[in-house]
């Protein structure tokens, strides 16, 4: 009996050991995993608006993040772009749209007018087939984008669709060569996310959050819907009041 | 066996995938384009040398009844630790390669050699198996690619073969495609050694 005691008493050791070693590894790696994710996530952004800002000024736009409800209770973020400080109107948004491609979750950074009108598109993130689905972020040779996400430009971002299952839509995007189900994951999850978007920018009153994005360490959700209730009731008791 | 024996056995006598046959799962998945196998090798290769060395360490002190699950924790170890570093490192091999990489845990090619070999050999000795072995897991996983890369999407190591308009047989680099050249493989490779026994049959 005594036995059982010893040996679970050793692995409980080399498990203490294994885990204090991953600790101390992950202290070095942590930072440079999270200095990259920024980086990319940055990189994407300023992408995604080359074209709809010009590019000398993209570094100096402002993004408002914002939260969407993806699910209930459950919220991503997204962001609302102005050219600057003194602006008043936004002038694109950005969003992740996150949809089930074939083998996984495809991850897309879309950037639309004010207009919903797509400015471009990014496939930030697959896990679709080498050679079908895959191909949704290869580069042609002499191309400096991915022939694919080309074919979003100036599509309606609410109506996207892949050809197959409308081809009578002025925004149909063709699909890609054998991977219809990543072409239709990803105009689904544009549209879907748009549509939150819209909802979102329709209830929504002036000034829940500005920063810009790059500064912000946390956020506080439940701080800014009770913000964002407080300026709505105001909101409307300044209208009653005004019946 | 010596040293040199030792070190090559993994090559090709006894290469971990062609004629020991393990690894196989992740053999079929990651082979289709010759970086991902590279970076795979690599890093199932750094994860087998750890593992060996450290199991051949503490064998005296192990107990029998629980080596698996200590070897399981060692092998937990090593592998996140290349997970971290690729994801910290190598970002776009680490996308590429996705799930395999923390599937390393479970590639028999590594609790194998832990149980086979380092647990009943000196440090030094498995280190070198370990290291053998892992450089034949990664020409095993390169011939593989190589081929499927090419025949697949006209591509070496990326650069287009046949121009751009090249539009190869696509099963090669989807799962059949694996199948189909790890038997391919096999078949040569036994095809080979049928050969040359009957040749050394027909001296006698």
């Amino acid at each position: 009996m005594g036995n059982i005691f010893k040996l679970a008493a050793i692995l409980f050791l080399v498990g203490g050991i294994a885990a204090g070693s991953l600790a101390f590894f992950n202290s070095f790696t942590k930072p440079a995993i999270e200095k990259l994710k920024l980086e990319s996530e940055t990189k994407a952004r300023e992408y995604v608006l080359n074209g709809l800002v010009p590019e000398d000024k993209i570094k100096g736009v402002i993004y408002e993040k914002d939260s969407l409800e993806i699910q209930k209770g459950s919220y991503e973020f997204f962001y609302k772009v102005k050219e600057n400080e003194s602006a008043s109107n936004h002038i694109a948004y950005i969003f992740l749209a996150k949809g089930s491609g074939f083998s996984g979750v495809v991850e897309t950074m879309v950037c639309t007018d004010a207009q919903f009108k797509i400015n471009r598109i990014k496939v930030l993130k697959h896990t679709e087939t080498p050679g079908l689905g895959a191909e949704a972020q290869t580069i042609k040779y002499g191309d400096k984008e991915p022939f694919f996400e080309t074919w979003f430009k100036e599509k309606n971002s609410l109506k996207v669709v892949v050809e197959k299952d409308d081809s009578s839509s002025p925004d149909k995007v063709q699909s890609l060569t054998g991977a219809t189900i990543t072409t239709r994951a990803i105009c689904k999850s544009i549209s879907a996310y748009t549509e939150l978007v819209k909802k979102n920018i329709e209830n929504s009153v002036p000034v829940v959050y500005i920063g810009d994005a790059d500064t912000v360490v946390s956020y506080d959700h439940e701080k800014a819907m009770a913000q964002q209730d407080s300026i709505r009731k105001a909101n409307a008791q300044v209208t009653e009041g005004g019946k | 066996m010596n040293f040199i024996q030792n070190f090559t056995k993994g090559f090709f006598k006894e290469n971990p995938v062609f004629v020991i046959g393990l690894g196989l799962c992740a053999t079929l998945a990651v082979t289709t384009s010759l970086i991902n196998a590279i970076g795979m090798g690599a890093a199932t290769t750094f994860v087998l040398i750890g593992s060996s060395v450290l199991v051949s360490i503490v064998k005296k002190v192990t107990p029998n009844d629980i080596r698996i699950p200590i070897f399981v924790v060692m092998i937990a170890t090593f592998t996140t630790i290349v997970d971290l570093s690729m994801k910290a490192w190598f970002p776009a091999l680490s996308s590429s390669l996705g799930i395999f990489i923390p599937l390393i845990v479970v590639n028999c090619i590594i609790l194998g050699r832990a149980e086979a070999y380092a647990f009943k050999n000196s440090v030094w000795d498995s280190a070198v198996d370990a290291l053998g072995m892992g450089v034949g897991f990664t020409i095993a996983l390169s011939l593989m690619s190589g081929f499927r890369e090419i025949i697949g999407s006209g591509t070496f190591f990326g650069f287009p073969l046949f121009g751009s308009g090249y539009k190869g047989p696509l099963m090669m680099i989807l799962p059949p495609g694996g199948f189909l050249m790890l038997g391919l493989i096999l078949a040569f490779i036994n095809w080979n050694r049928l050969r040359k026994s009957n040749k050394s049959g027909g001296a006698k």
